[in-house]
């Protein structure tokens, strides 16, 4: 079970009874400690810096607006990383879609009888040993941003946030079925991508 | 017990890792995935997938930002100091 923030666990604590009350000095503190992060995160689901960087003021004015009822259960990094995401998520509602690879094109394929097709060996390097090179991981995120936003944004969500299939739909205003479907789309999707990538 | 496809195993592949089949219809994948060595290198990398792109995006190394840029901060502070509308 996660420890309940304190003082003595949680620098922001002790910010937050003027931060409650509107104290601009505390919020400016806030903003120093944690924007680094969150604009990592805001970068992640936007891909575009200067929109991450909207996003991330969105997310910070949100906070702003927010903090008089904020209760202190959960972290406060935590309620900002939330509100991260959310101000993300709704500038990607409102962006134009980037030229996406259709979905379909990276999913299995089949036979008549149900026997899947299978084009090239799926690679036999354990995935430890992959990652520990230096350059996998660029590669994995280069391939993770391929995805239809669509399906990046549930695989970000669900492997990445660990997020739960009802929280994933209700964040994305989907049923928990369409959640669960984009889910394995996505990781169909990029084990694909990671295929024709690993097997050049 | 129906002997099952790669179709079908591939479609319920989620529910399968997750255990949420009925033991009847999990034992109808264990008995597929026993001799269907396509299968479980399918399986075995969907996994890896998951598993690299948690490793690749969530342990924290993406690239941060050595500091976020002044003006971005002063942006910030700025709009929450404007009295609402």
């Amino acid at each position: 079970m996660v420890a309940p923030p304190t003082v003595q666990n949680d620098p922001d604590m002790l910010d937050l009874p003027a931060l409650r009350a509107g104290d601009a000095a505390a919020f400016e503190r806030l903003v120093q400690r944690h924007a680094a992060r969150l604009l990592v995160i805001t970068r992640r689901y936007l891909g575009d810096e200067h929109e991450a960087q909207d996003a991330l003021q969105d997310a910070f004015i949100a906070a702003f607006r927010g903090l008089p009822k904020f209760e202190g259960i959960a972290r406060l990094a935590t309620w900002l990383h939330r509100i991260a995401v959310n101000a993300a998520l709704m500038r990607l509602r409102t962006r134009r879609r980037r030229h996406e690879v259709a979905i379909e094109s990276l999913l299995p394929s089949f036979d008549t009888t149900g026997h899947r097709i299978v084009a090239r060996e799926a690679w036999s390097e354990p995935a430890d040993a992959l990652l520990e090179r230096a350059d996998t991981r660029d590669t994995v995120r280069r391939l993770i941003d391929r995805l239809p936003d669509d399906y990046r944004i549930v695989l970000l969500l669900r492997d990445i946030e660990e997020l739960d299939t009802a929280e994933t739909a209700s964040m994305l205003g989907i049923s928990p079925g369409a959640a669960k479907v984009r889910l394995h789309r996505a990781r169909q999707a990029l084990r694909q991508l990671l295929e024709e990538e690993l097997s050049r | 017990m129906t002997e099952l496809t790669c179709r079908e195993l591939i479609d319920f592949l989620d529910d399968y890792r997750s255990g949420s089949l009925p033991a009847e219809r999990r034992a109808s994948f264990d008995a597929h995935l026993a001799g269907c060595g396509h299968c479980r290198d399918y399986l075995r990398t969907y996994e890896d997938a998951i598993r690299m792109g948690r490793q690749a995006l969530g342990s924290g190394d993406e690239s941060a930002p050595p500091e976020v840029p002044k003006a971005l901060v002063n942006a910030i502070l700025n709009a929450v100091r404007k009295p609402p509308h």
